[in-house]
């Protein structure tokens, strides 16, 4: 069940699923990435691909419709794969305010 | 104009002929065909390409691969050939650092999937020398030969794959 799933999502998952808040292509996202990490991650087309599958299988994220006038495959994110980001975003906060407030008490 | 160079390279030490590829490239020399041993370039000095070589899927049952290399491209990742299932990818070179792969684990499995290779065609030489012994024949004798010599270079790739996949697990230990 993806709902009770306790997960520490990998950066690029992470970022895949932000992506995906609106509808995106493998291209997009990979842009994407590389554009809000302010060129940090640099996501390469293999590990993608695996990713976007993996995430497909999880059903995580969908694929769109495809457009016949656009031959990239579009993919959105599900309401599971949001729930999942926003657990994520969750623990994030943890460890950033567990992280700060030892360092300044220190 | 177009040129042919006859040369041979260790399947599991890739980088060393995607880097060759690569000089190549920089010299004006463009890839567009692969055959055993045997690289056919187009003179086009306006270009650079950086290349990745892949094993693709041994067992396609589902036609994984087309999917895949379709992907790729429209991430601007073009495949030069293939040779049996072995894809020559190539990215035009912008000074950006060009892998298929960016994390560890992918990596991983692509030499697993390497070494499973080397794996198979080792057991089969193994078979070979096996039934070859048991004949008098000189021919199969020499087969045998072959074969053990065969054996002898697949452990060699066998171990130079186990000992970089051991260092990439090495690496996931502190890093994704």
């Amino acid at each position: 069940m993806a709902g009770n799933e306790n997960v520490v999502l990998t950066e690029a998952v992470y970022y895949i699923l932000l992506s995906l808040i609106k509808p995106n292509h493998g291209y997009g996202i990979m842009k994407n990435i590389e554009e809000i990490s302010n060129g940090r991650v640099k996501m390469a087309p293999g590990t993608l691909y695996g990713a976007i599958n993996v995430l497909q299988e999880k059903r995580w994220i969908k694929p769109l419709e495809e457009d016949k006038l656009s031959r990239k495959k579009e993919y959105i994110i599900t309401k599971e794969g949001k729930d999942v980001l926003l657990r994520e975003i969750e623990r994030l906060r943890e460890l950033l305010i567990n992280g700060e407030s030892l360092i300044l008490e220190g | 104009m177009r040129r042919v160079f006859n040369k041979l390279f260790w399947s599991w030490n890739l980088e060393k002929e995607e880097k060759w590829l690569r000089e190549k490239s920089e010299e004006g020399l463009q890839l567009y065909k692969v055959h055993l041993g045997r690289y056919y370039f187009k003179e086009d000095k306006s270009i650079k390409y950086k290349y990745e070589i892949q094993l693709l899927n041994i067992f396609d049952i589902k036609g994984e691969n087309e999917k895949y290399i379709k992907f790729l491209d429209e991430m601007g990742v073009e495949l030069v050939d293939r040779l049996w299932m072995w894809g020559y990818f190539r990215k035009l070179d912008n000074e950006k650092s060009f892998e298929i792969f960016s994390d560890i684990d992918s990596k991983i499995k692509h030499l697993v999937k390497l070494r499973f290779l080397f794996l198979f065609a080792l057991n089969l030489n193994i078979l070979s020398v096996i039934i070859n012994n048991i004949s008098r024949n000189v021919g199969n004798k020499l087969i045998g030969l072959i074969s053990s010599i065969s054996i002898i270079i697949m452990a060699t790739g066998i171990g130079v794959l186990s000992k970089k996949v051991r260092k990439f697990k090495r690496e996931r230990i502190i890093r994704e």
